[in-house]
């Protein structure tokens, strides 16, 4: 297939029959680029399974903000617009995601922890921001899986006989990787770069502009991810961290250890975090 | 100890940690054991964790290390080796 093709389609994907309604809904507010976040917090607090989910996000070990946020503008504040954004989506790909592909629900909320983990280490400013990157990081996996549900399907399913990486054969197949997709989209939705770098850029980090360290702490946090085996990417290989990565981050045996150690209780009990709503 | 959520929560199990509500308050204390009642009790304060007495099930040592070999057989170059060994004392460290 054509890489021009994908995209055409990847682009249309509000027109996609198999579309949640809340997730259309939810796409038609974040996509406006001058949407307050005061129009946000009111859409949310019309609807009370994503209300629901946003405080459960927010009080969940994922974040850990001392004391419990008990009202959506409380918790839109703390976030901040664009971390709001990206929680939106993350929370309304949820059911997608468990329906279609078991198991990357678990990875890409671990891969949020981790990424939460470091940034904080690493002193960076706003750590719930590249925590949402970790989130949405494979969302390109969602918008292939619904775009191209069979085809995808049979991709993710050869992993094993070719022995080889997912993105590798997606690349092969599709001419891009569900990193650039979600990357594609994320622009497409005006998320700000500060996400869409880490998206795009969390199998090639070097590629990366303006925000190199957000994006090698979202390429870290994958693998440990992936090795840590919390959850399914649909790789059944731990791919190399890039050296320019360990550059930025510089990071010493016993830290990983500490990154581990940190992030094994928020990993282990968060899968399950909105399973009590169905 | 370990955490459950309250869908996994079952009428027998010993709470571990007091239970707290919104407000701070102590709701249930440590020490005593779930009941239906109770549970469907929690569920409408919109608690979802509780701690409860017992281990973690966790699966044969052996295994997890046999997964990590076949999962890291692509990496090597040291940086990943690294975290691989990293990895591994870690695991030691929840079996011990």
């Amino acid at each position: 297939m054509n890489a021009q093709e994908v995209i055409a389609r990847i682009e249309k994907i509000e027109a996609l029959p198999t579309i949640p309604p809340i997730l259309r809904k939810i796409l038609s507010v974040i996509e406006d680029p001058k949407v307050s976040l005061q129009k946000i917090t009111e859409f949310v607090s019309s609807d009370p399974t994503l209300t629901a989910r946003i405080l459960k996000m927010v009080n969940s070990p994922v974040y850990g903000f001392p004391g419990r946020i008990s009202s959506v503008s409380h918790a839109m504040v703390i976030l901040g617009l664009n971390a709001v954004k990206g929680l939106l989506l993350g929370v309304s790909v949820f059911e997608i995601m468990q329906k279609n592909m078991i198991g990357l629900w678990e990875h890409s909320l671990s891969t949020a922890i981790f990424a939460r983990i470091i940034a904080i280490r690493k002193e960076l400013q706003s750590p719930e921001e590249i925590s949402i990157g970790g989130l949405l990081h494979d969302i390109g996996k969602v918008i292939l899986m619904m775009s191209f549900k069979d085809e995808y399907l049979k991709l993710i399913e050869s992993v094993q006989e070719k022995d080889d990486f997912l993105y590798e054969i997606e690349k092969q197949y599709f001419g891009l990787t569900h990193a650039e997709v979600g990357g594609i989209i994320a622009k497409k939705w005006h998320f700000p770069l500060k996400l869409i770098e880490p998206m795009m850029y969390h199998h090639k980090p070097k590629l990366s502009e303006k925000f190199q360290v957000e994006t090698a702490i979202v390429h870290l946090s994958n693998i440990l991810a992936m090795a840590r085996g919390v959850g399914y990417s649909g790789e059944i290989f731990v791919p190399s961290v890039h050296p320019f990565v360990w550059e930025i981050l510089n990071l010493k045996e016993e830290e990983i250890l500490d990154i581990f150690r940190e992030a094994e209780e928020p990993i282990t009990t968060s899968g399950e975090i909105f399973l009590s709503d169905e | 100890m370990i955490k459950i959520s309250i869908d996994k929560a079952k009428p027998g199990m010993k709470i571990a940690r007091d239970i707290v509500n919104e407000a701070g308050m102590v709701v249930i204390t440590a020490g005593k054991e779930l009941t239906d009642a109770l549970i469907e009790k929690l569920s409408i304060m919109n608690i979802d964790f509780v701690y409860v007495e017992g281990q973690k099930e966790m699966p044969p040592k052996e295994e997890v290390f046999e997964e990590i070999e076949k999962r890291f057989k692509k990496a090597t170059d040291s940086y990943t080796l690294l975290i691989k060994k990293a990895l591994k004392t870690h695991i030691e460290e929840l079996y011990k």
